[in-house]
């Protein structure tokens, strides 16, 4: 075996590390497991639903067919369908009518749409992962949300062509403009960047749709994973779906109900009030995963889906708005942390199918169509009694397999206590939320841990930053139940299920990686440096020392612990898991407290006595080198 | 007095009248000056920028914002690197601002600060003297070379020694036209950047000389280099302590206080502002075009402005003007509309014109 790998090495070298880098890069970027794929390719997932103004039929968006779907309102017969880029997310109408505007995430473009026959009449490639997308109100620009980079990008219309990019929060996700307002509001899934000891702070941002620029940055304090946002018919309301962890406290206090909260972010905007946090969840019962939302056209409700829950709620817009004046008038001083509050705008929890995200509403308000991702299906849902009239089932679906039965679990919070959470609500889009956590097997206010993702991690057992779970079967078994879930668990066979689904993850399509997989200059130098055998004075460096020698392999490590010098006073010992570098550009903060708030503090602050590799020797340009080599991975 | 002044001022009016056909520099008849009573946190001003709402001023205790008749202060509280500010520049595509401190480099966008610096960044060096917003690329000039971050891309590009013709690495000074990018280097004289051929060029002092000029417009005064901007002929102005150097692609000429009516040799800022570039000097304001010149001064002992007129193919004339900015030690001018503004050792001014067209607006 050991000839063969040097035999492999010797061919490596032959070709020269451009092509090689070209084969690692083409085969890191396969984009599914062929698995996920084939399950995928049986199945909808829809992920977006609108309603058509014009003939009322249902617009789809099917995530994992790639498709979009013309389907009657009435019987959910499917009138048409078109093929689109891989995973399209969402889309936005011309203000014309005439055109539908789809962002693909993997298949990293935005598709221009013939609104009638759906057919694709241009195509905007973007890399980055677009997820919300919005026209301009004078139909002239076009903004998309790019995941991975934080930013807006500003599209011209006409042309085609990118005009700037806008700063915006941490992994915006969803893009929608106000009505009466010249405004364009992004929502940010992860936090924007906090010291360690301060609660999340999660950024709604504002753009001024005639310059075209950022002007406001809202910021929703204790709050992450914001969702969808939609407006009153009138504009005086705006609710983003938001949820509440409590990091900052040990996991114990899952146990007492109150560590995973969810609810909605609503404000006025114009007004200089603060937007008023506010809860879905009872005391007894949470409900997790707050995805979609929509009004009713005559403003008196509004629907926010709970993913993790299977729920729809109905939310009462007069009860809310008292709230808010009692909230202004001080007379509710932490409106965000009281469980009981919901009973006075929550006027019915409305069981749906599976992993309910995508909410749209009849043009007479009369039927809210609710997407189940999960099940392939469109619950109707008649919104003067608030009950699931009827269930338009997309196609003719194939049973659930292994892979689908464990990627419902993941997405549901059944099995979590008072179902506070599933585990994409710390593993949102089933990466990482950007927080730490205190989990409680090694001691309350001890060894404070870094979330880490759920992309790509089939081949980096063994799991936990401590590396003390050999796979992901483990890591997700009992020891879940007794230190995080804290209730009845899962099967051995449905532990299987939610291992498999875990494993076929595949990761976001990364942006700093060139599309033909070579390698930019500065890049090669970063990788040279990353597997140097000597220091810059010429002695050699031990293998240790040695970046590559640790981050080894097709994901980059050894599957080994050791001492890098991290240790923190909390921490009972020093030894980590060797981290995968697998996308690790979008996995910050780094180290296994997350106190790199980037790439460069791991050796700029952390390493000071060179046990993280020899860094100390390094010129600003090898630092940099090494960071563009890292985040191409 | 005050008639006198505003006689002067009629004949100058006049003046200025009769030689339009040289794009006269404007003349700025009123000031108003601001310091820590009118809200600015720190009268030593580093650096001025206005932008269509605001005039920013970069003090050594925070950065300061002048909108709506008053000032609010943004100290490392509020997220901004560190509290000395040092440069400022507005990226003319998404408004937002680039603040360049003694402690790295900020973005101030719709009042959130993100600070890039060396150690959390491809930022080379944290004290960062100058900036400047190209297509989406910062250019962001250090005490240790300059570096290029593609912010779209999240990508850093480092230029020192290295890489460039730079023969120090204190840039103090960073420009860009559409096509290229100057670099003011302490010391290593100026770097044009040609961004279409991806190219170095130096200009140095051919004498090399630092404080005598051999042969007069034979290149760069000194390579002491403070400041650098260009204007819409392409012409190339070089700020320096020891004089003024214009480079219109073909020929250099350079300018002296004893040979122009220079304010003083010791220039800490230049800029333009159409076709006319403005010095700040340790001794006052100039403003040429390279045939016209104005100079501006405060009268230590009356404080009232004396300010020289010195045309193309006429005489000097000299008059006062009742107001000026508080200290003849100047370091950044900008432009809001038809205003001036200038940071000085003693706070900020704003300079305003067209009082003379009537004798009650002062």
């Amino acid at each position: 075996m050991i000839r063969g790998m040097l035999a492999t090495r010797s061919y490596f070298r032959r070709l020269g590390p451009r092509a090689v880098s070209a084969m690692v890069l083409v085969a890191a970027a396969a984009p599914l497991l062929p698995a996920r794929a084939e399950e995928n390719a049986k199945h909808c997932g829809p992920t977006f639903v609108d309603i058509d103004p014009t003939t009322g039929d249902l617009l789809i968006l099917c995530g994992k067919s790639g498709t979009i779907r013309r389907l009657g309102s009435d019987d959910g017969s499917m009138k048409s369908e078109a093929v689109l880029g891989e995973s399209p997310f969402a889309f936005d109408r011309h203000p014309d009518g005439a055109r539908l505007y789809v962002t693909c995430r993997r298949g990293q473009e935005i598709r221009e749409l013939d609104a009638v026959s759906l057919q694709t009449l241009r195509t905007f490639p973007l890399r980055g992962d677009p997820t919300g997308v919005a026209a301009s109100a004078d139909g002239r620009r076009l903004y998309v949300a790019v995941h991975s980079l934080d930013e807006v990008a500003v599209f011209d219309l006409e042309t085609g062509s990118e005009i700037k990019r806008l700063a915006t929060g941490n992994g915006p996700e969803m893009v929608r403009r106000s009505p009466q307002q010249q405004l364009v509001y992004v929502t940010n899934l992860l936090p924007n960047p906090v010291p360690l000891d301060q609660p999340p702070a999660n950024e709604i941002t504002v753009i001024d749709d005639i310059s075209a620029n950022v002007v406001e940055r809202i910021i929703l304090e204790n709050a992450n994973v914001g969702r969808w946002i939609a407006f009153s018919p009138d504009g005086s309301l705006a609710v983003v779906a938001i949820n509440r962890p409590k990091n900052l406290i040990p996991m114990v206090q899952v146990a007492r109900g109150w560590v995973m909260t969810s609810g909605f972010a609503v404000m006025a905007p114009g007004s200089g009030h603060a937007p008023v946090q506010l809860l879905v969840d009872l005391p007894n019962q949470a409900y997790a995963d707050p995805y979609g939302t929509v009004f009713t056209p005559d403003g008196s409700k509004f629907y926010l889906s709970c993913a993790g829950s299977d729920v729809v709620m109905a939310i009462d817009v007069s009860a809310v708005r008292r709230v808010m004046e009692e909230v202004e008038k001080g007379r509710l001083p932490r409106p965000a942390d009281d469980l009981g509050l919901s009973r006075r705008y929550v006027v019915a929890r409305i069981p749906v199918g599976a992993n309910p995200q995508a909410l749209a509403i009849s043009l007479d308000g009369r039927w809210l169509y609710a997407a189940n991702r999960l099940d392939d299906s469109i619950s109707v849902i008649d919104t003067g009694k608030d009950t699931v009239v009827r269930t338009l089932v997309m196609g003719t679906p194939a049973p659930p397999d292994k892979l689908s039965r464990g990627e419902r679990l993941f997405h549901s919070a059944a099995r979590t206590f008072h179902g506070q959470f599933s585990c994409t609500s710390c593993h949102p889009d089933e990466g990482l939320d950007g927080l730490q956590y205190d989990l409680e097997p090694d001691g309350i206010g001890q060894n404070l841990v870094d979330n880490r993702t759920m992309r790509a991690i089939g081949d980096t057992a063994p799991f936990k930053w401590r590396g003390t779970n050999p796979d992901i079967t483990t890591q997700c078994g009992e020891r879940t139940a007794k230190w995080i879930v804290r209730t009845g668990w899962l099967s051995t066979s449905q532990v299987v299920e939610l291992a498999s689904f875990i494993r076929s993850i595949a990761p976001v399509v990364n942006p700093f990686r060139s599309p033909d997989g070579a390698f930019t200059d500065a890049q090669l130098r970063g990788k040279a440096l990353f597997e140097r055998t000597a220091a810059n004075d010429g002695k050699p460096l031990p293998e240790r020392a040695q970046c590559h020698f640790c981050h080894s392999g097709s994901v980059y490590t050894d599957h080994q612990a050791f001492d890098v010098g991290s240790r923190s006073p909390t921490d009972e010992s020093g030894d980590y898991d060797t981290a995968h570098l697998t996308n690790i550009f979008e996995s910050a903060p780094y180290l296994h407290d997350g106190r790199a708030a980037t790439l460069e503090e791991i050796w700029t602050k952390y390493n000071p006595e060179d046990r993280h590799g020899v860094s100390s020797d390094w010129t600003k340009q090898q630092l940099n080198d090494l960071v563009e080599y890292l985040k191409n991975l | 007095m005050r008639t006198n002044i505003v006689q002067l001022k009629a004949v100058l009016f006049l003046t200025i009248s009769l030689h339009t056909a040289y794009a006269a520099p404007p003349f700025y008849d009123h000031w108003q000056s601001f310091g820590i009573a009118d809200g600015l946190p720190s009268e030593k001003v580093f650096c001025i920028r206005a932008t269509e709402d605001s005039v920013w001023a970069g003090t050594d205790r925070g950065l300061a914002r002048y909108t709506a008749g008053r000032w609010k202060t943004y100290t490392t509280a509020d997220g901004l690197a560190h509290r000395v500010v040092l440069s400022i520049a507005e990226d003319p595509e998404t408004k937002d601002l680039w603040i360049g401190t003694a402690g790295g480099l900020s973005r101030f966008s719709a009042g959130r600060f993100d600070t890039f610096t060396q150690l959390n960044s491809g930022l080379s060096n944290d004290f960062v003297h100058a900036v400047t917003v190209l297509r989406g690329e910062v250019w962001v000039g250090t005490m240790a070379g300059l570096s290029r971050y593609n912010i779209a891309q999240h990508r850093w590009t480092l230029y020192d020694e290295t890489n460039t013709p730079m023969h120090e690495i204190w840039c103090y000074s960073v420009t860009s036209s559409q096509k290229k990018v100057y670099v003011a280097v302490w010391g290593g004289g100026l770097l044009e950047y040609d961004i279409a051929q991806d190219r170095w060029k130096n200009y140095r002092d051919p004498d090399g000389e630092m404080e005598i000029d051999l042969f007069r417009d034979d290149g760069l005064l000194s390579d002491v280099v403070a400041g650098v901007a260009f204007d819409s002929a392409d012409r190339v102005w070089v700020a320096s302590y020891f004089g003024l150097s214009v480079y219109d692609g073909r020929r250099w000429r350079t300018f002296m206080d004893h040979d122009s009516p220079l304010a003083s040799n010791f220039i800490n800022f230049v800029t333009t502002h159409v076709d006319v570039a403005w010095m700040a000097t340790d001794n006052g304001l100039s403003a040429s075009d390279r045939e016209n010149w104005w100079t501006y001064r405060r009268d230590p002992d009356t404080r009232a402005g004396l300010v020289t007129w010195t045309p193309a193919n006429g005489p000097a004339e000299r008059f006062t003007t009742e107001t000026i900015f508080p200290h003849n030690y100047l370091l950044g001018v900008s432009f809001q509309g038809d205003d001036i503004w200038v940071a000085t050792e003693k706070g900020v001014a704003r300079g305003t014109r067209g009082h003379t067209r009537s004798a009650g607006t002062d």
